[in-house]
């Protein structure tokens, strides 16, 4: 059984020699990411993903519960970041113990992190995230969980009508701009059967997130 | 002022962020009076995505705001109040009425909703007529759209 008090953090890995961000470097531009339709200016070399999907696609699962994706996005980063199994039943009921979790309504907005902040992570809350300091992020070995329209997700044609909210969490863990004129963001998503490493055009997902005002809650761990 | 820009900074309130599920949609926006000020009204509840459908759920809170929309006037979680069902829909519409009909209906409330809002703005004042059209949409909306079972009728 896993002790909440007892965690202590290893020191974060150093990402200096990551060959992945020396090959983006080398004439990608991912910092022109902001507006998708001017994405990249050079393509030189292979592929070019930011963040590590491949690796962390294996953390996926599907949610335990109706309401439970924003939990289940939380057991995905502390499994990344702290390499340790975390169960997603486990971290429902110390959210329960907490308060900041009901099995018949969810999780709120701004408790999205909150988990992981009491695991000694770093955690922030942020509005009107870019798409390009979404991939910085990703490029540094950060999590960035995400509040988007499940509704515009699913069907696009969704994202017509005014006023649909974010009502779904899914972590973010690449962009893939191998193909310029097909960018593609790949996320766990909790709450779909074949949720893990789905990938959704750039378009789909611009505007399932643009509906919750680019919500996003961003994990590191904690600075040495 | 445009509505749909007014309701998307209503989903950013603290309230809204910190006292209600983030599975919430907060619904169809409702102007009206109240103490002789100009207010919107929600009806957050749930809606789900199946396949070619999607599934709305009972109304979980009443969610009130005052103009010009940061102070909150009035929230409720009903499940404290009165049983209500929240695993069942009350009402189910296909994808087609959504991006046909519901779109063009929930365009034009938005669309007078933002001209009482401009009206508003631009007189400090908002006359009864135009309100009486904003409600008008709504309720046009609602029984178009076979959302009475949630949003209710006008019918006193």
């Amino acid at each position: 059984m896993f002790e909440w008090e007892d965690y202590n953090i290893e020191q974060p890995e150093i990402l200096s020699d990551n060959s992945l961000i020396n090959q983006i470097e080398e004439g990608v531009f991912l910092e022109h990411i902001g507006e998708h339709k001017e994405i990249i200016e050079e393509l030189e070399t292979g592929d070019c993903i930011a963040g590590n999907p491949e690796e962390d696609m294996d953390e996926w699962h599907l949610q335990t519960e109706q309401n439970s994706c924003a939990i289940a996005c939380q057991s995905f980063v502390a499994e990344q970041l702290l390499d340790c199994d975390f169960s997603e039943k486990e971290m429902i009921n110390h959210a329960m113990a907490i308060g900041i979790y009901d099995s018949e309504t969810g999780t709120a907005a701004s408790d999205a992190g909150k988990l992981l902040s009491g695991l000694g992570l770093e955690v922030e809350y942020i509005y009107q995230l870019s798409l390009a300091d979404l991939a910085e992020m990703l490029e540094c070995g950060d999590k960035v969980i995400c509040g988007v329209s499940s509704q515009i997700l699913a069907c696009p044609e969704l994202a017509e009508i005014p006023g649909i909210k974010a009502d779904h969490a899914v972590q973010v863990i690449g962009i893939d701009a191998t193909d310029p004129e097909n960018v593609q963001v790949i996320l766990n998503d909790p709450g779909v059967l074949n949720g893990q490493g789905i990938r959704h055009d750039i378009d789909t997902f611009m505007k399932a997130w643009q509906s919750g005002s680019n919500y996003a809650v961003t994990v590191s761990r904690e600075a040495a | 002022m445009d509505a749909i820009d007014v309701v998307k900074q209503i989903s950013r309130h603290y309230i809204v962020q910190s006292q209600m599920s983030m599975n919430m949609q907060l619904g169809l926006p409702y102007l009206c009076r109240k103490n002789n000020k100009l207010c919107m009204c929600f009806k957050p509840h749930k809606e789900v995505y199946k396949e070619g459908y999607v599934e709305f759920y009972p109304q979980q809170y009443i969610l009130e705001f005052v103009y010009p929309f940061e102070h909150v006037i009035n929230f409720q979680n009903i499940m404290f109040e009165k049983h209500i069902n929240i695993f069942e829909p009350v009402v189910c519409l296909t994808i087609n009425k959504m991006t046909g009909a519901g779109s063009y209906l929930i365009g034009e409330l938005y669309n007078e909703c933002s001209r009482v809002l401009n009206e508003m703005e631009k007189n400090g004042t908002v006359s009864d007529l135009s309100l009486e059209y904003c409600q008008k949409a709504y309720f046009n909306t609602v029984k178009q759209l076979g959302l009475t079972p949630l949003y209710g009728s006008d019918l006193k």
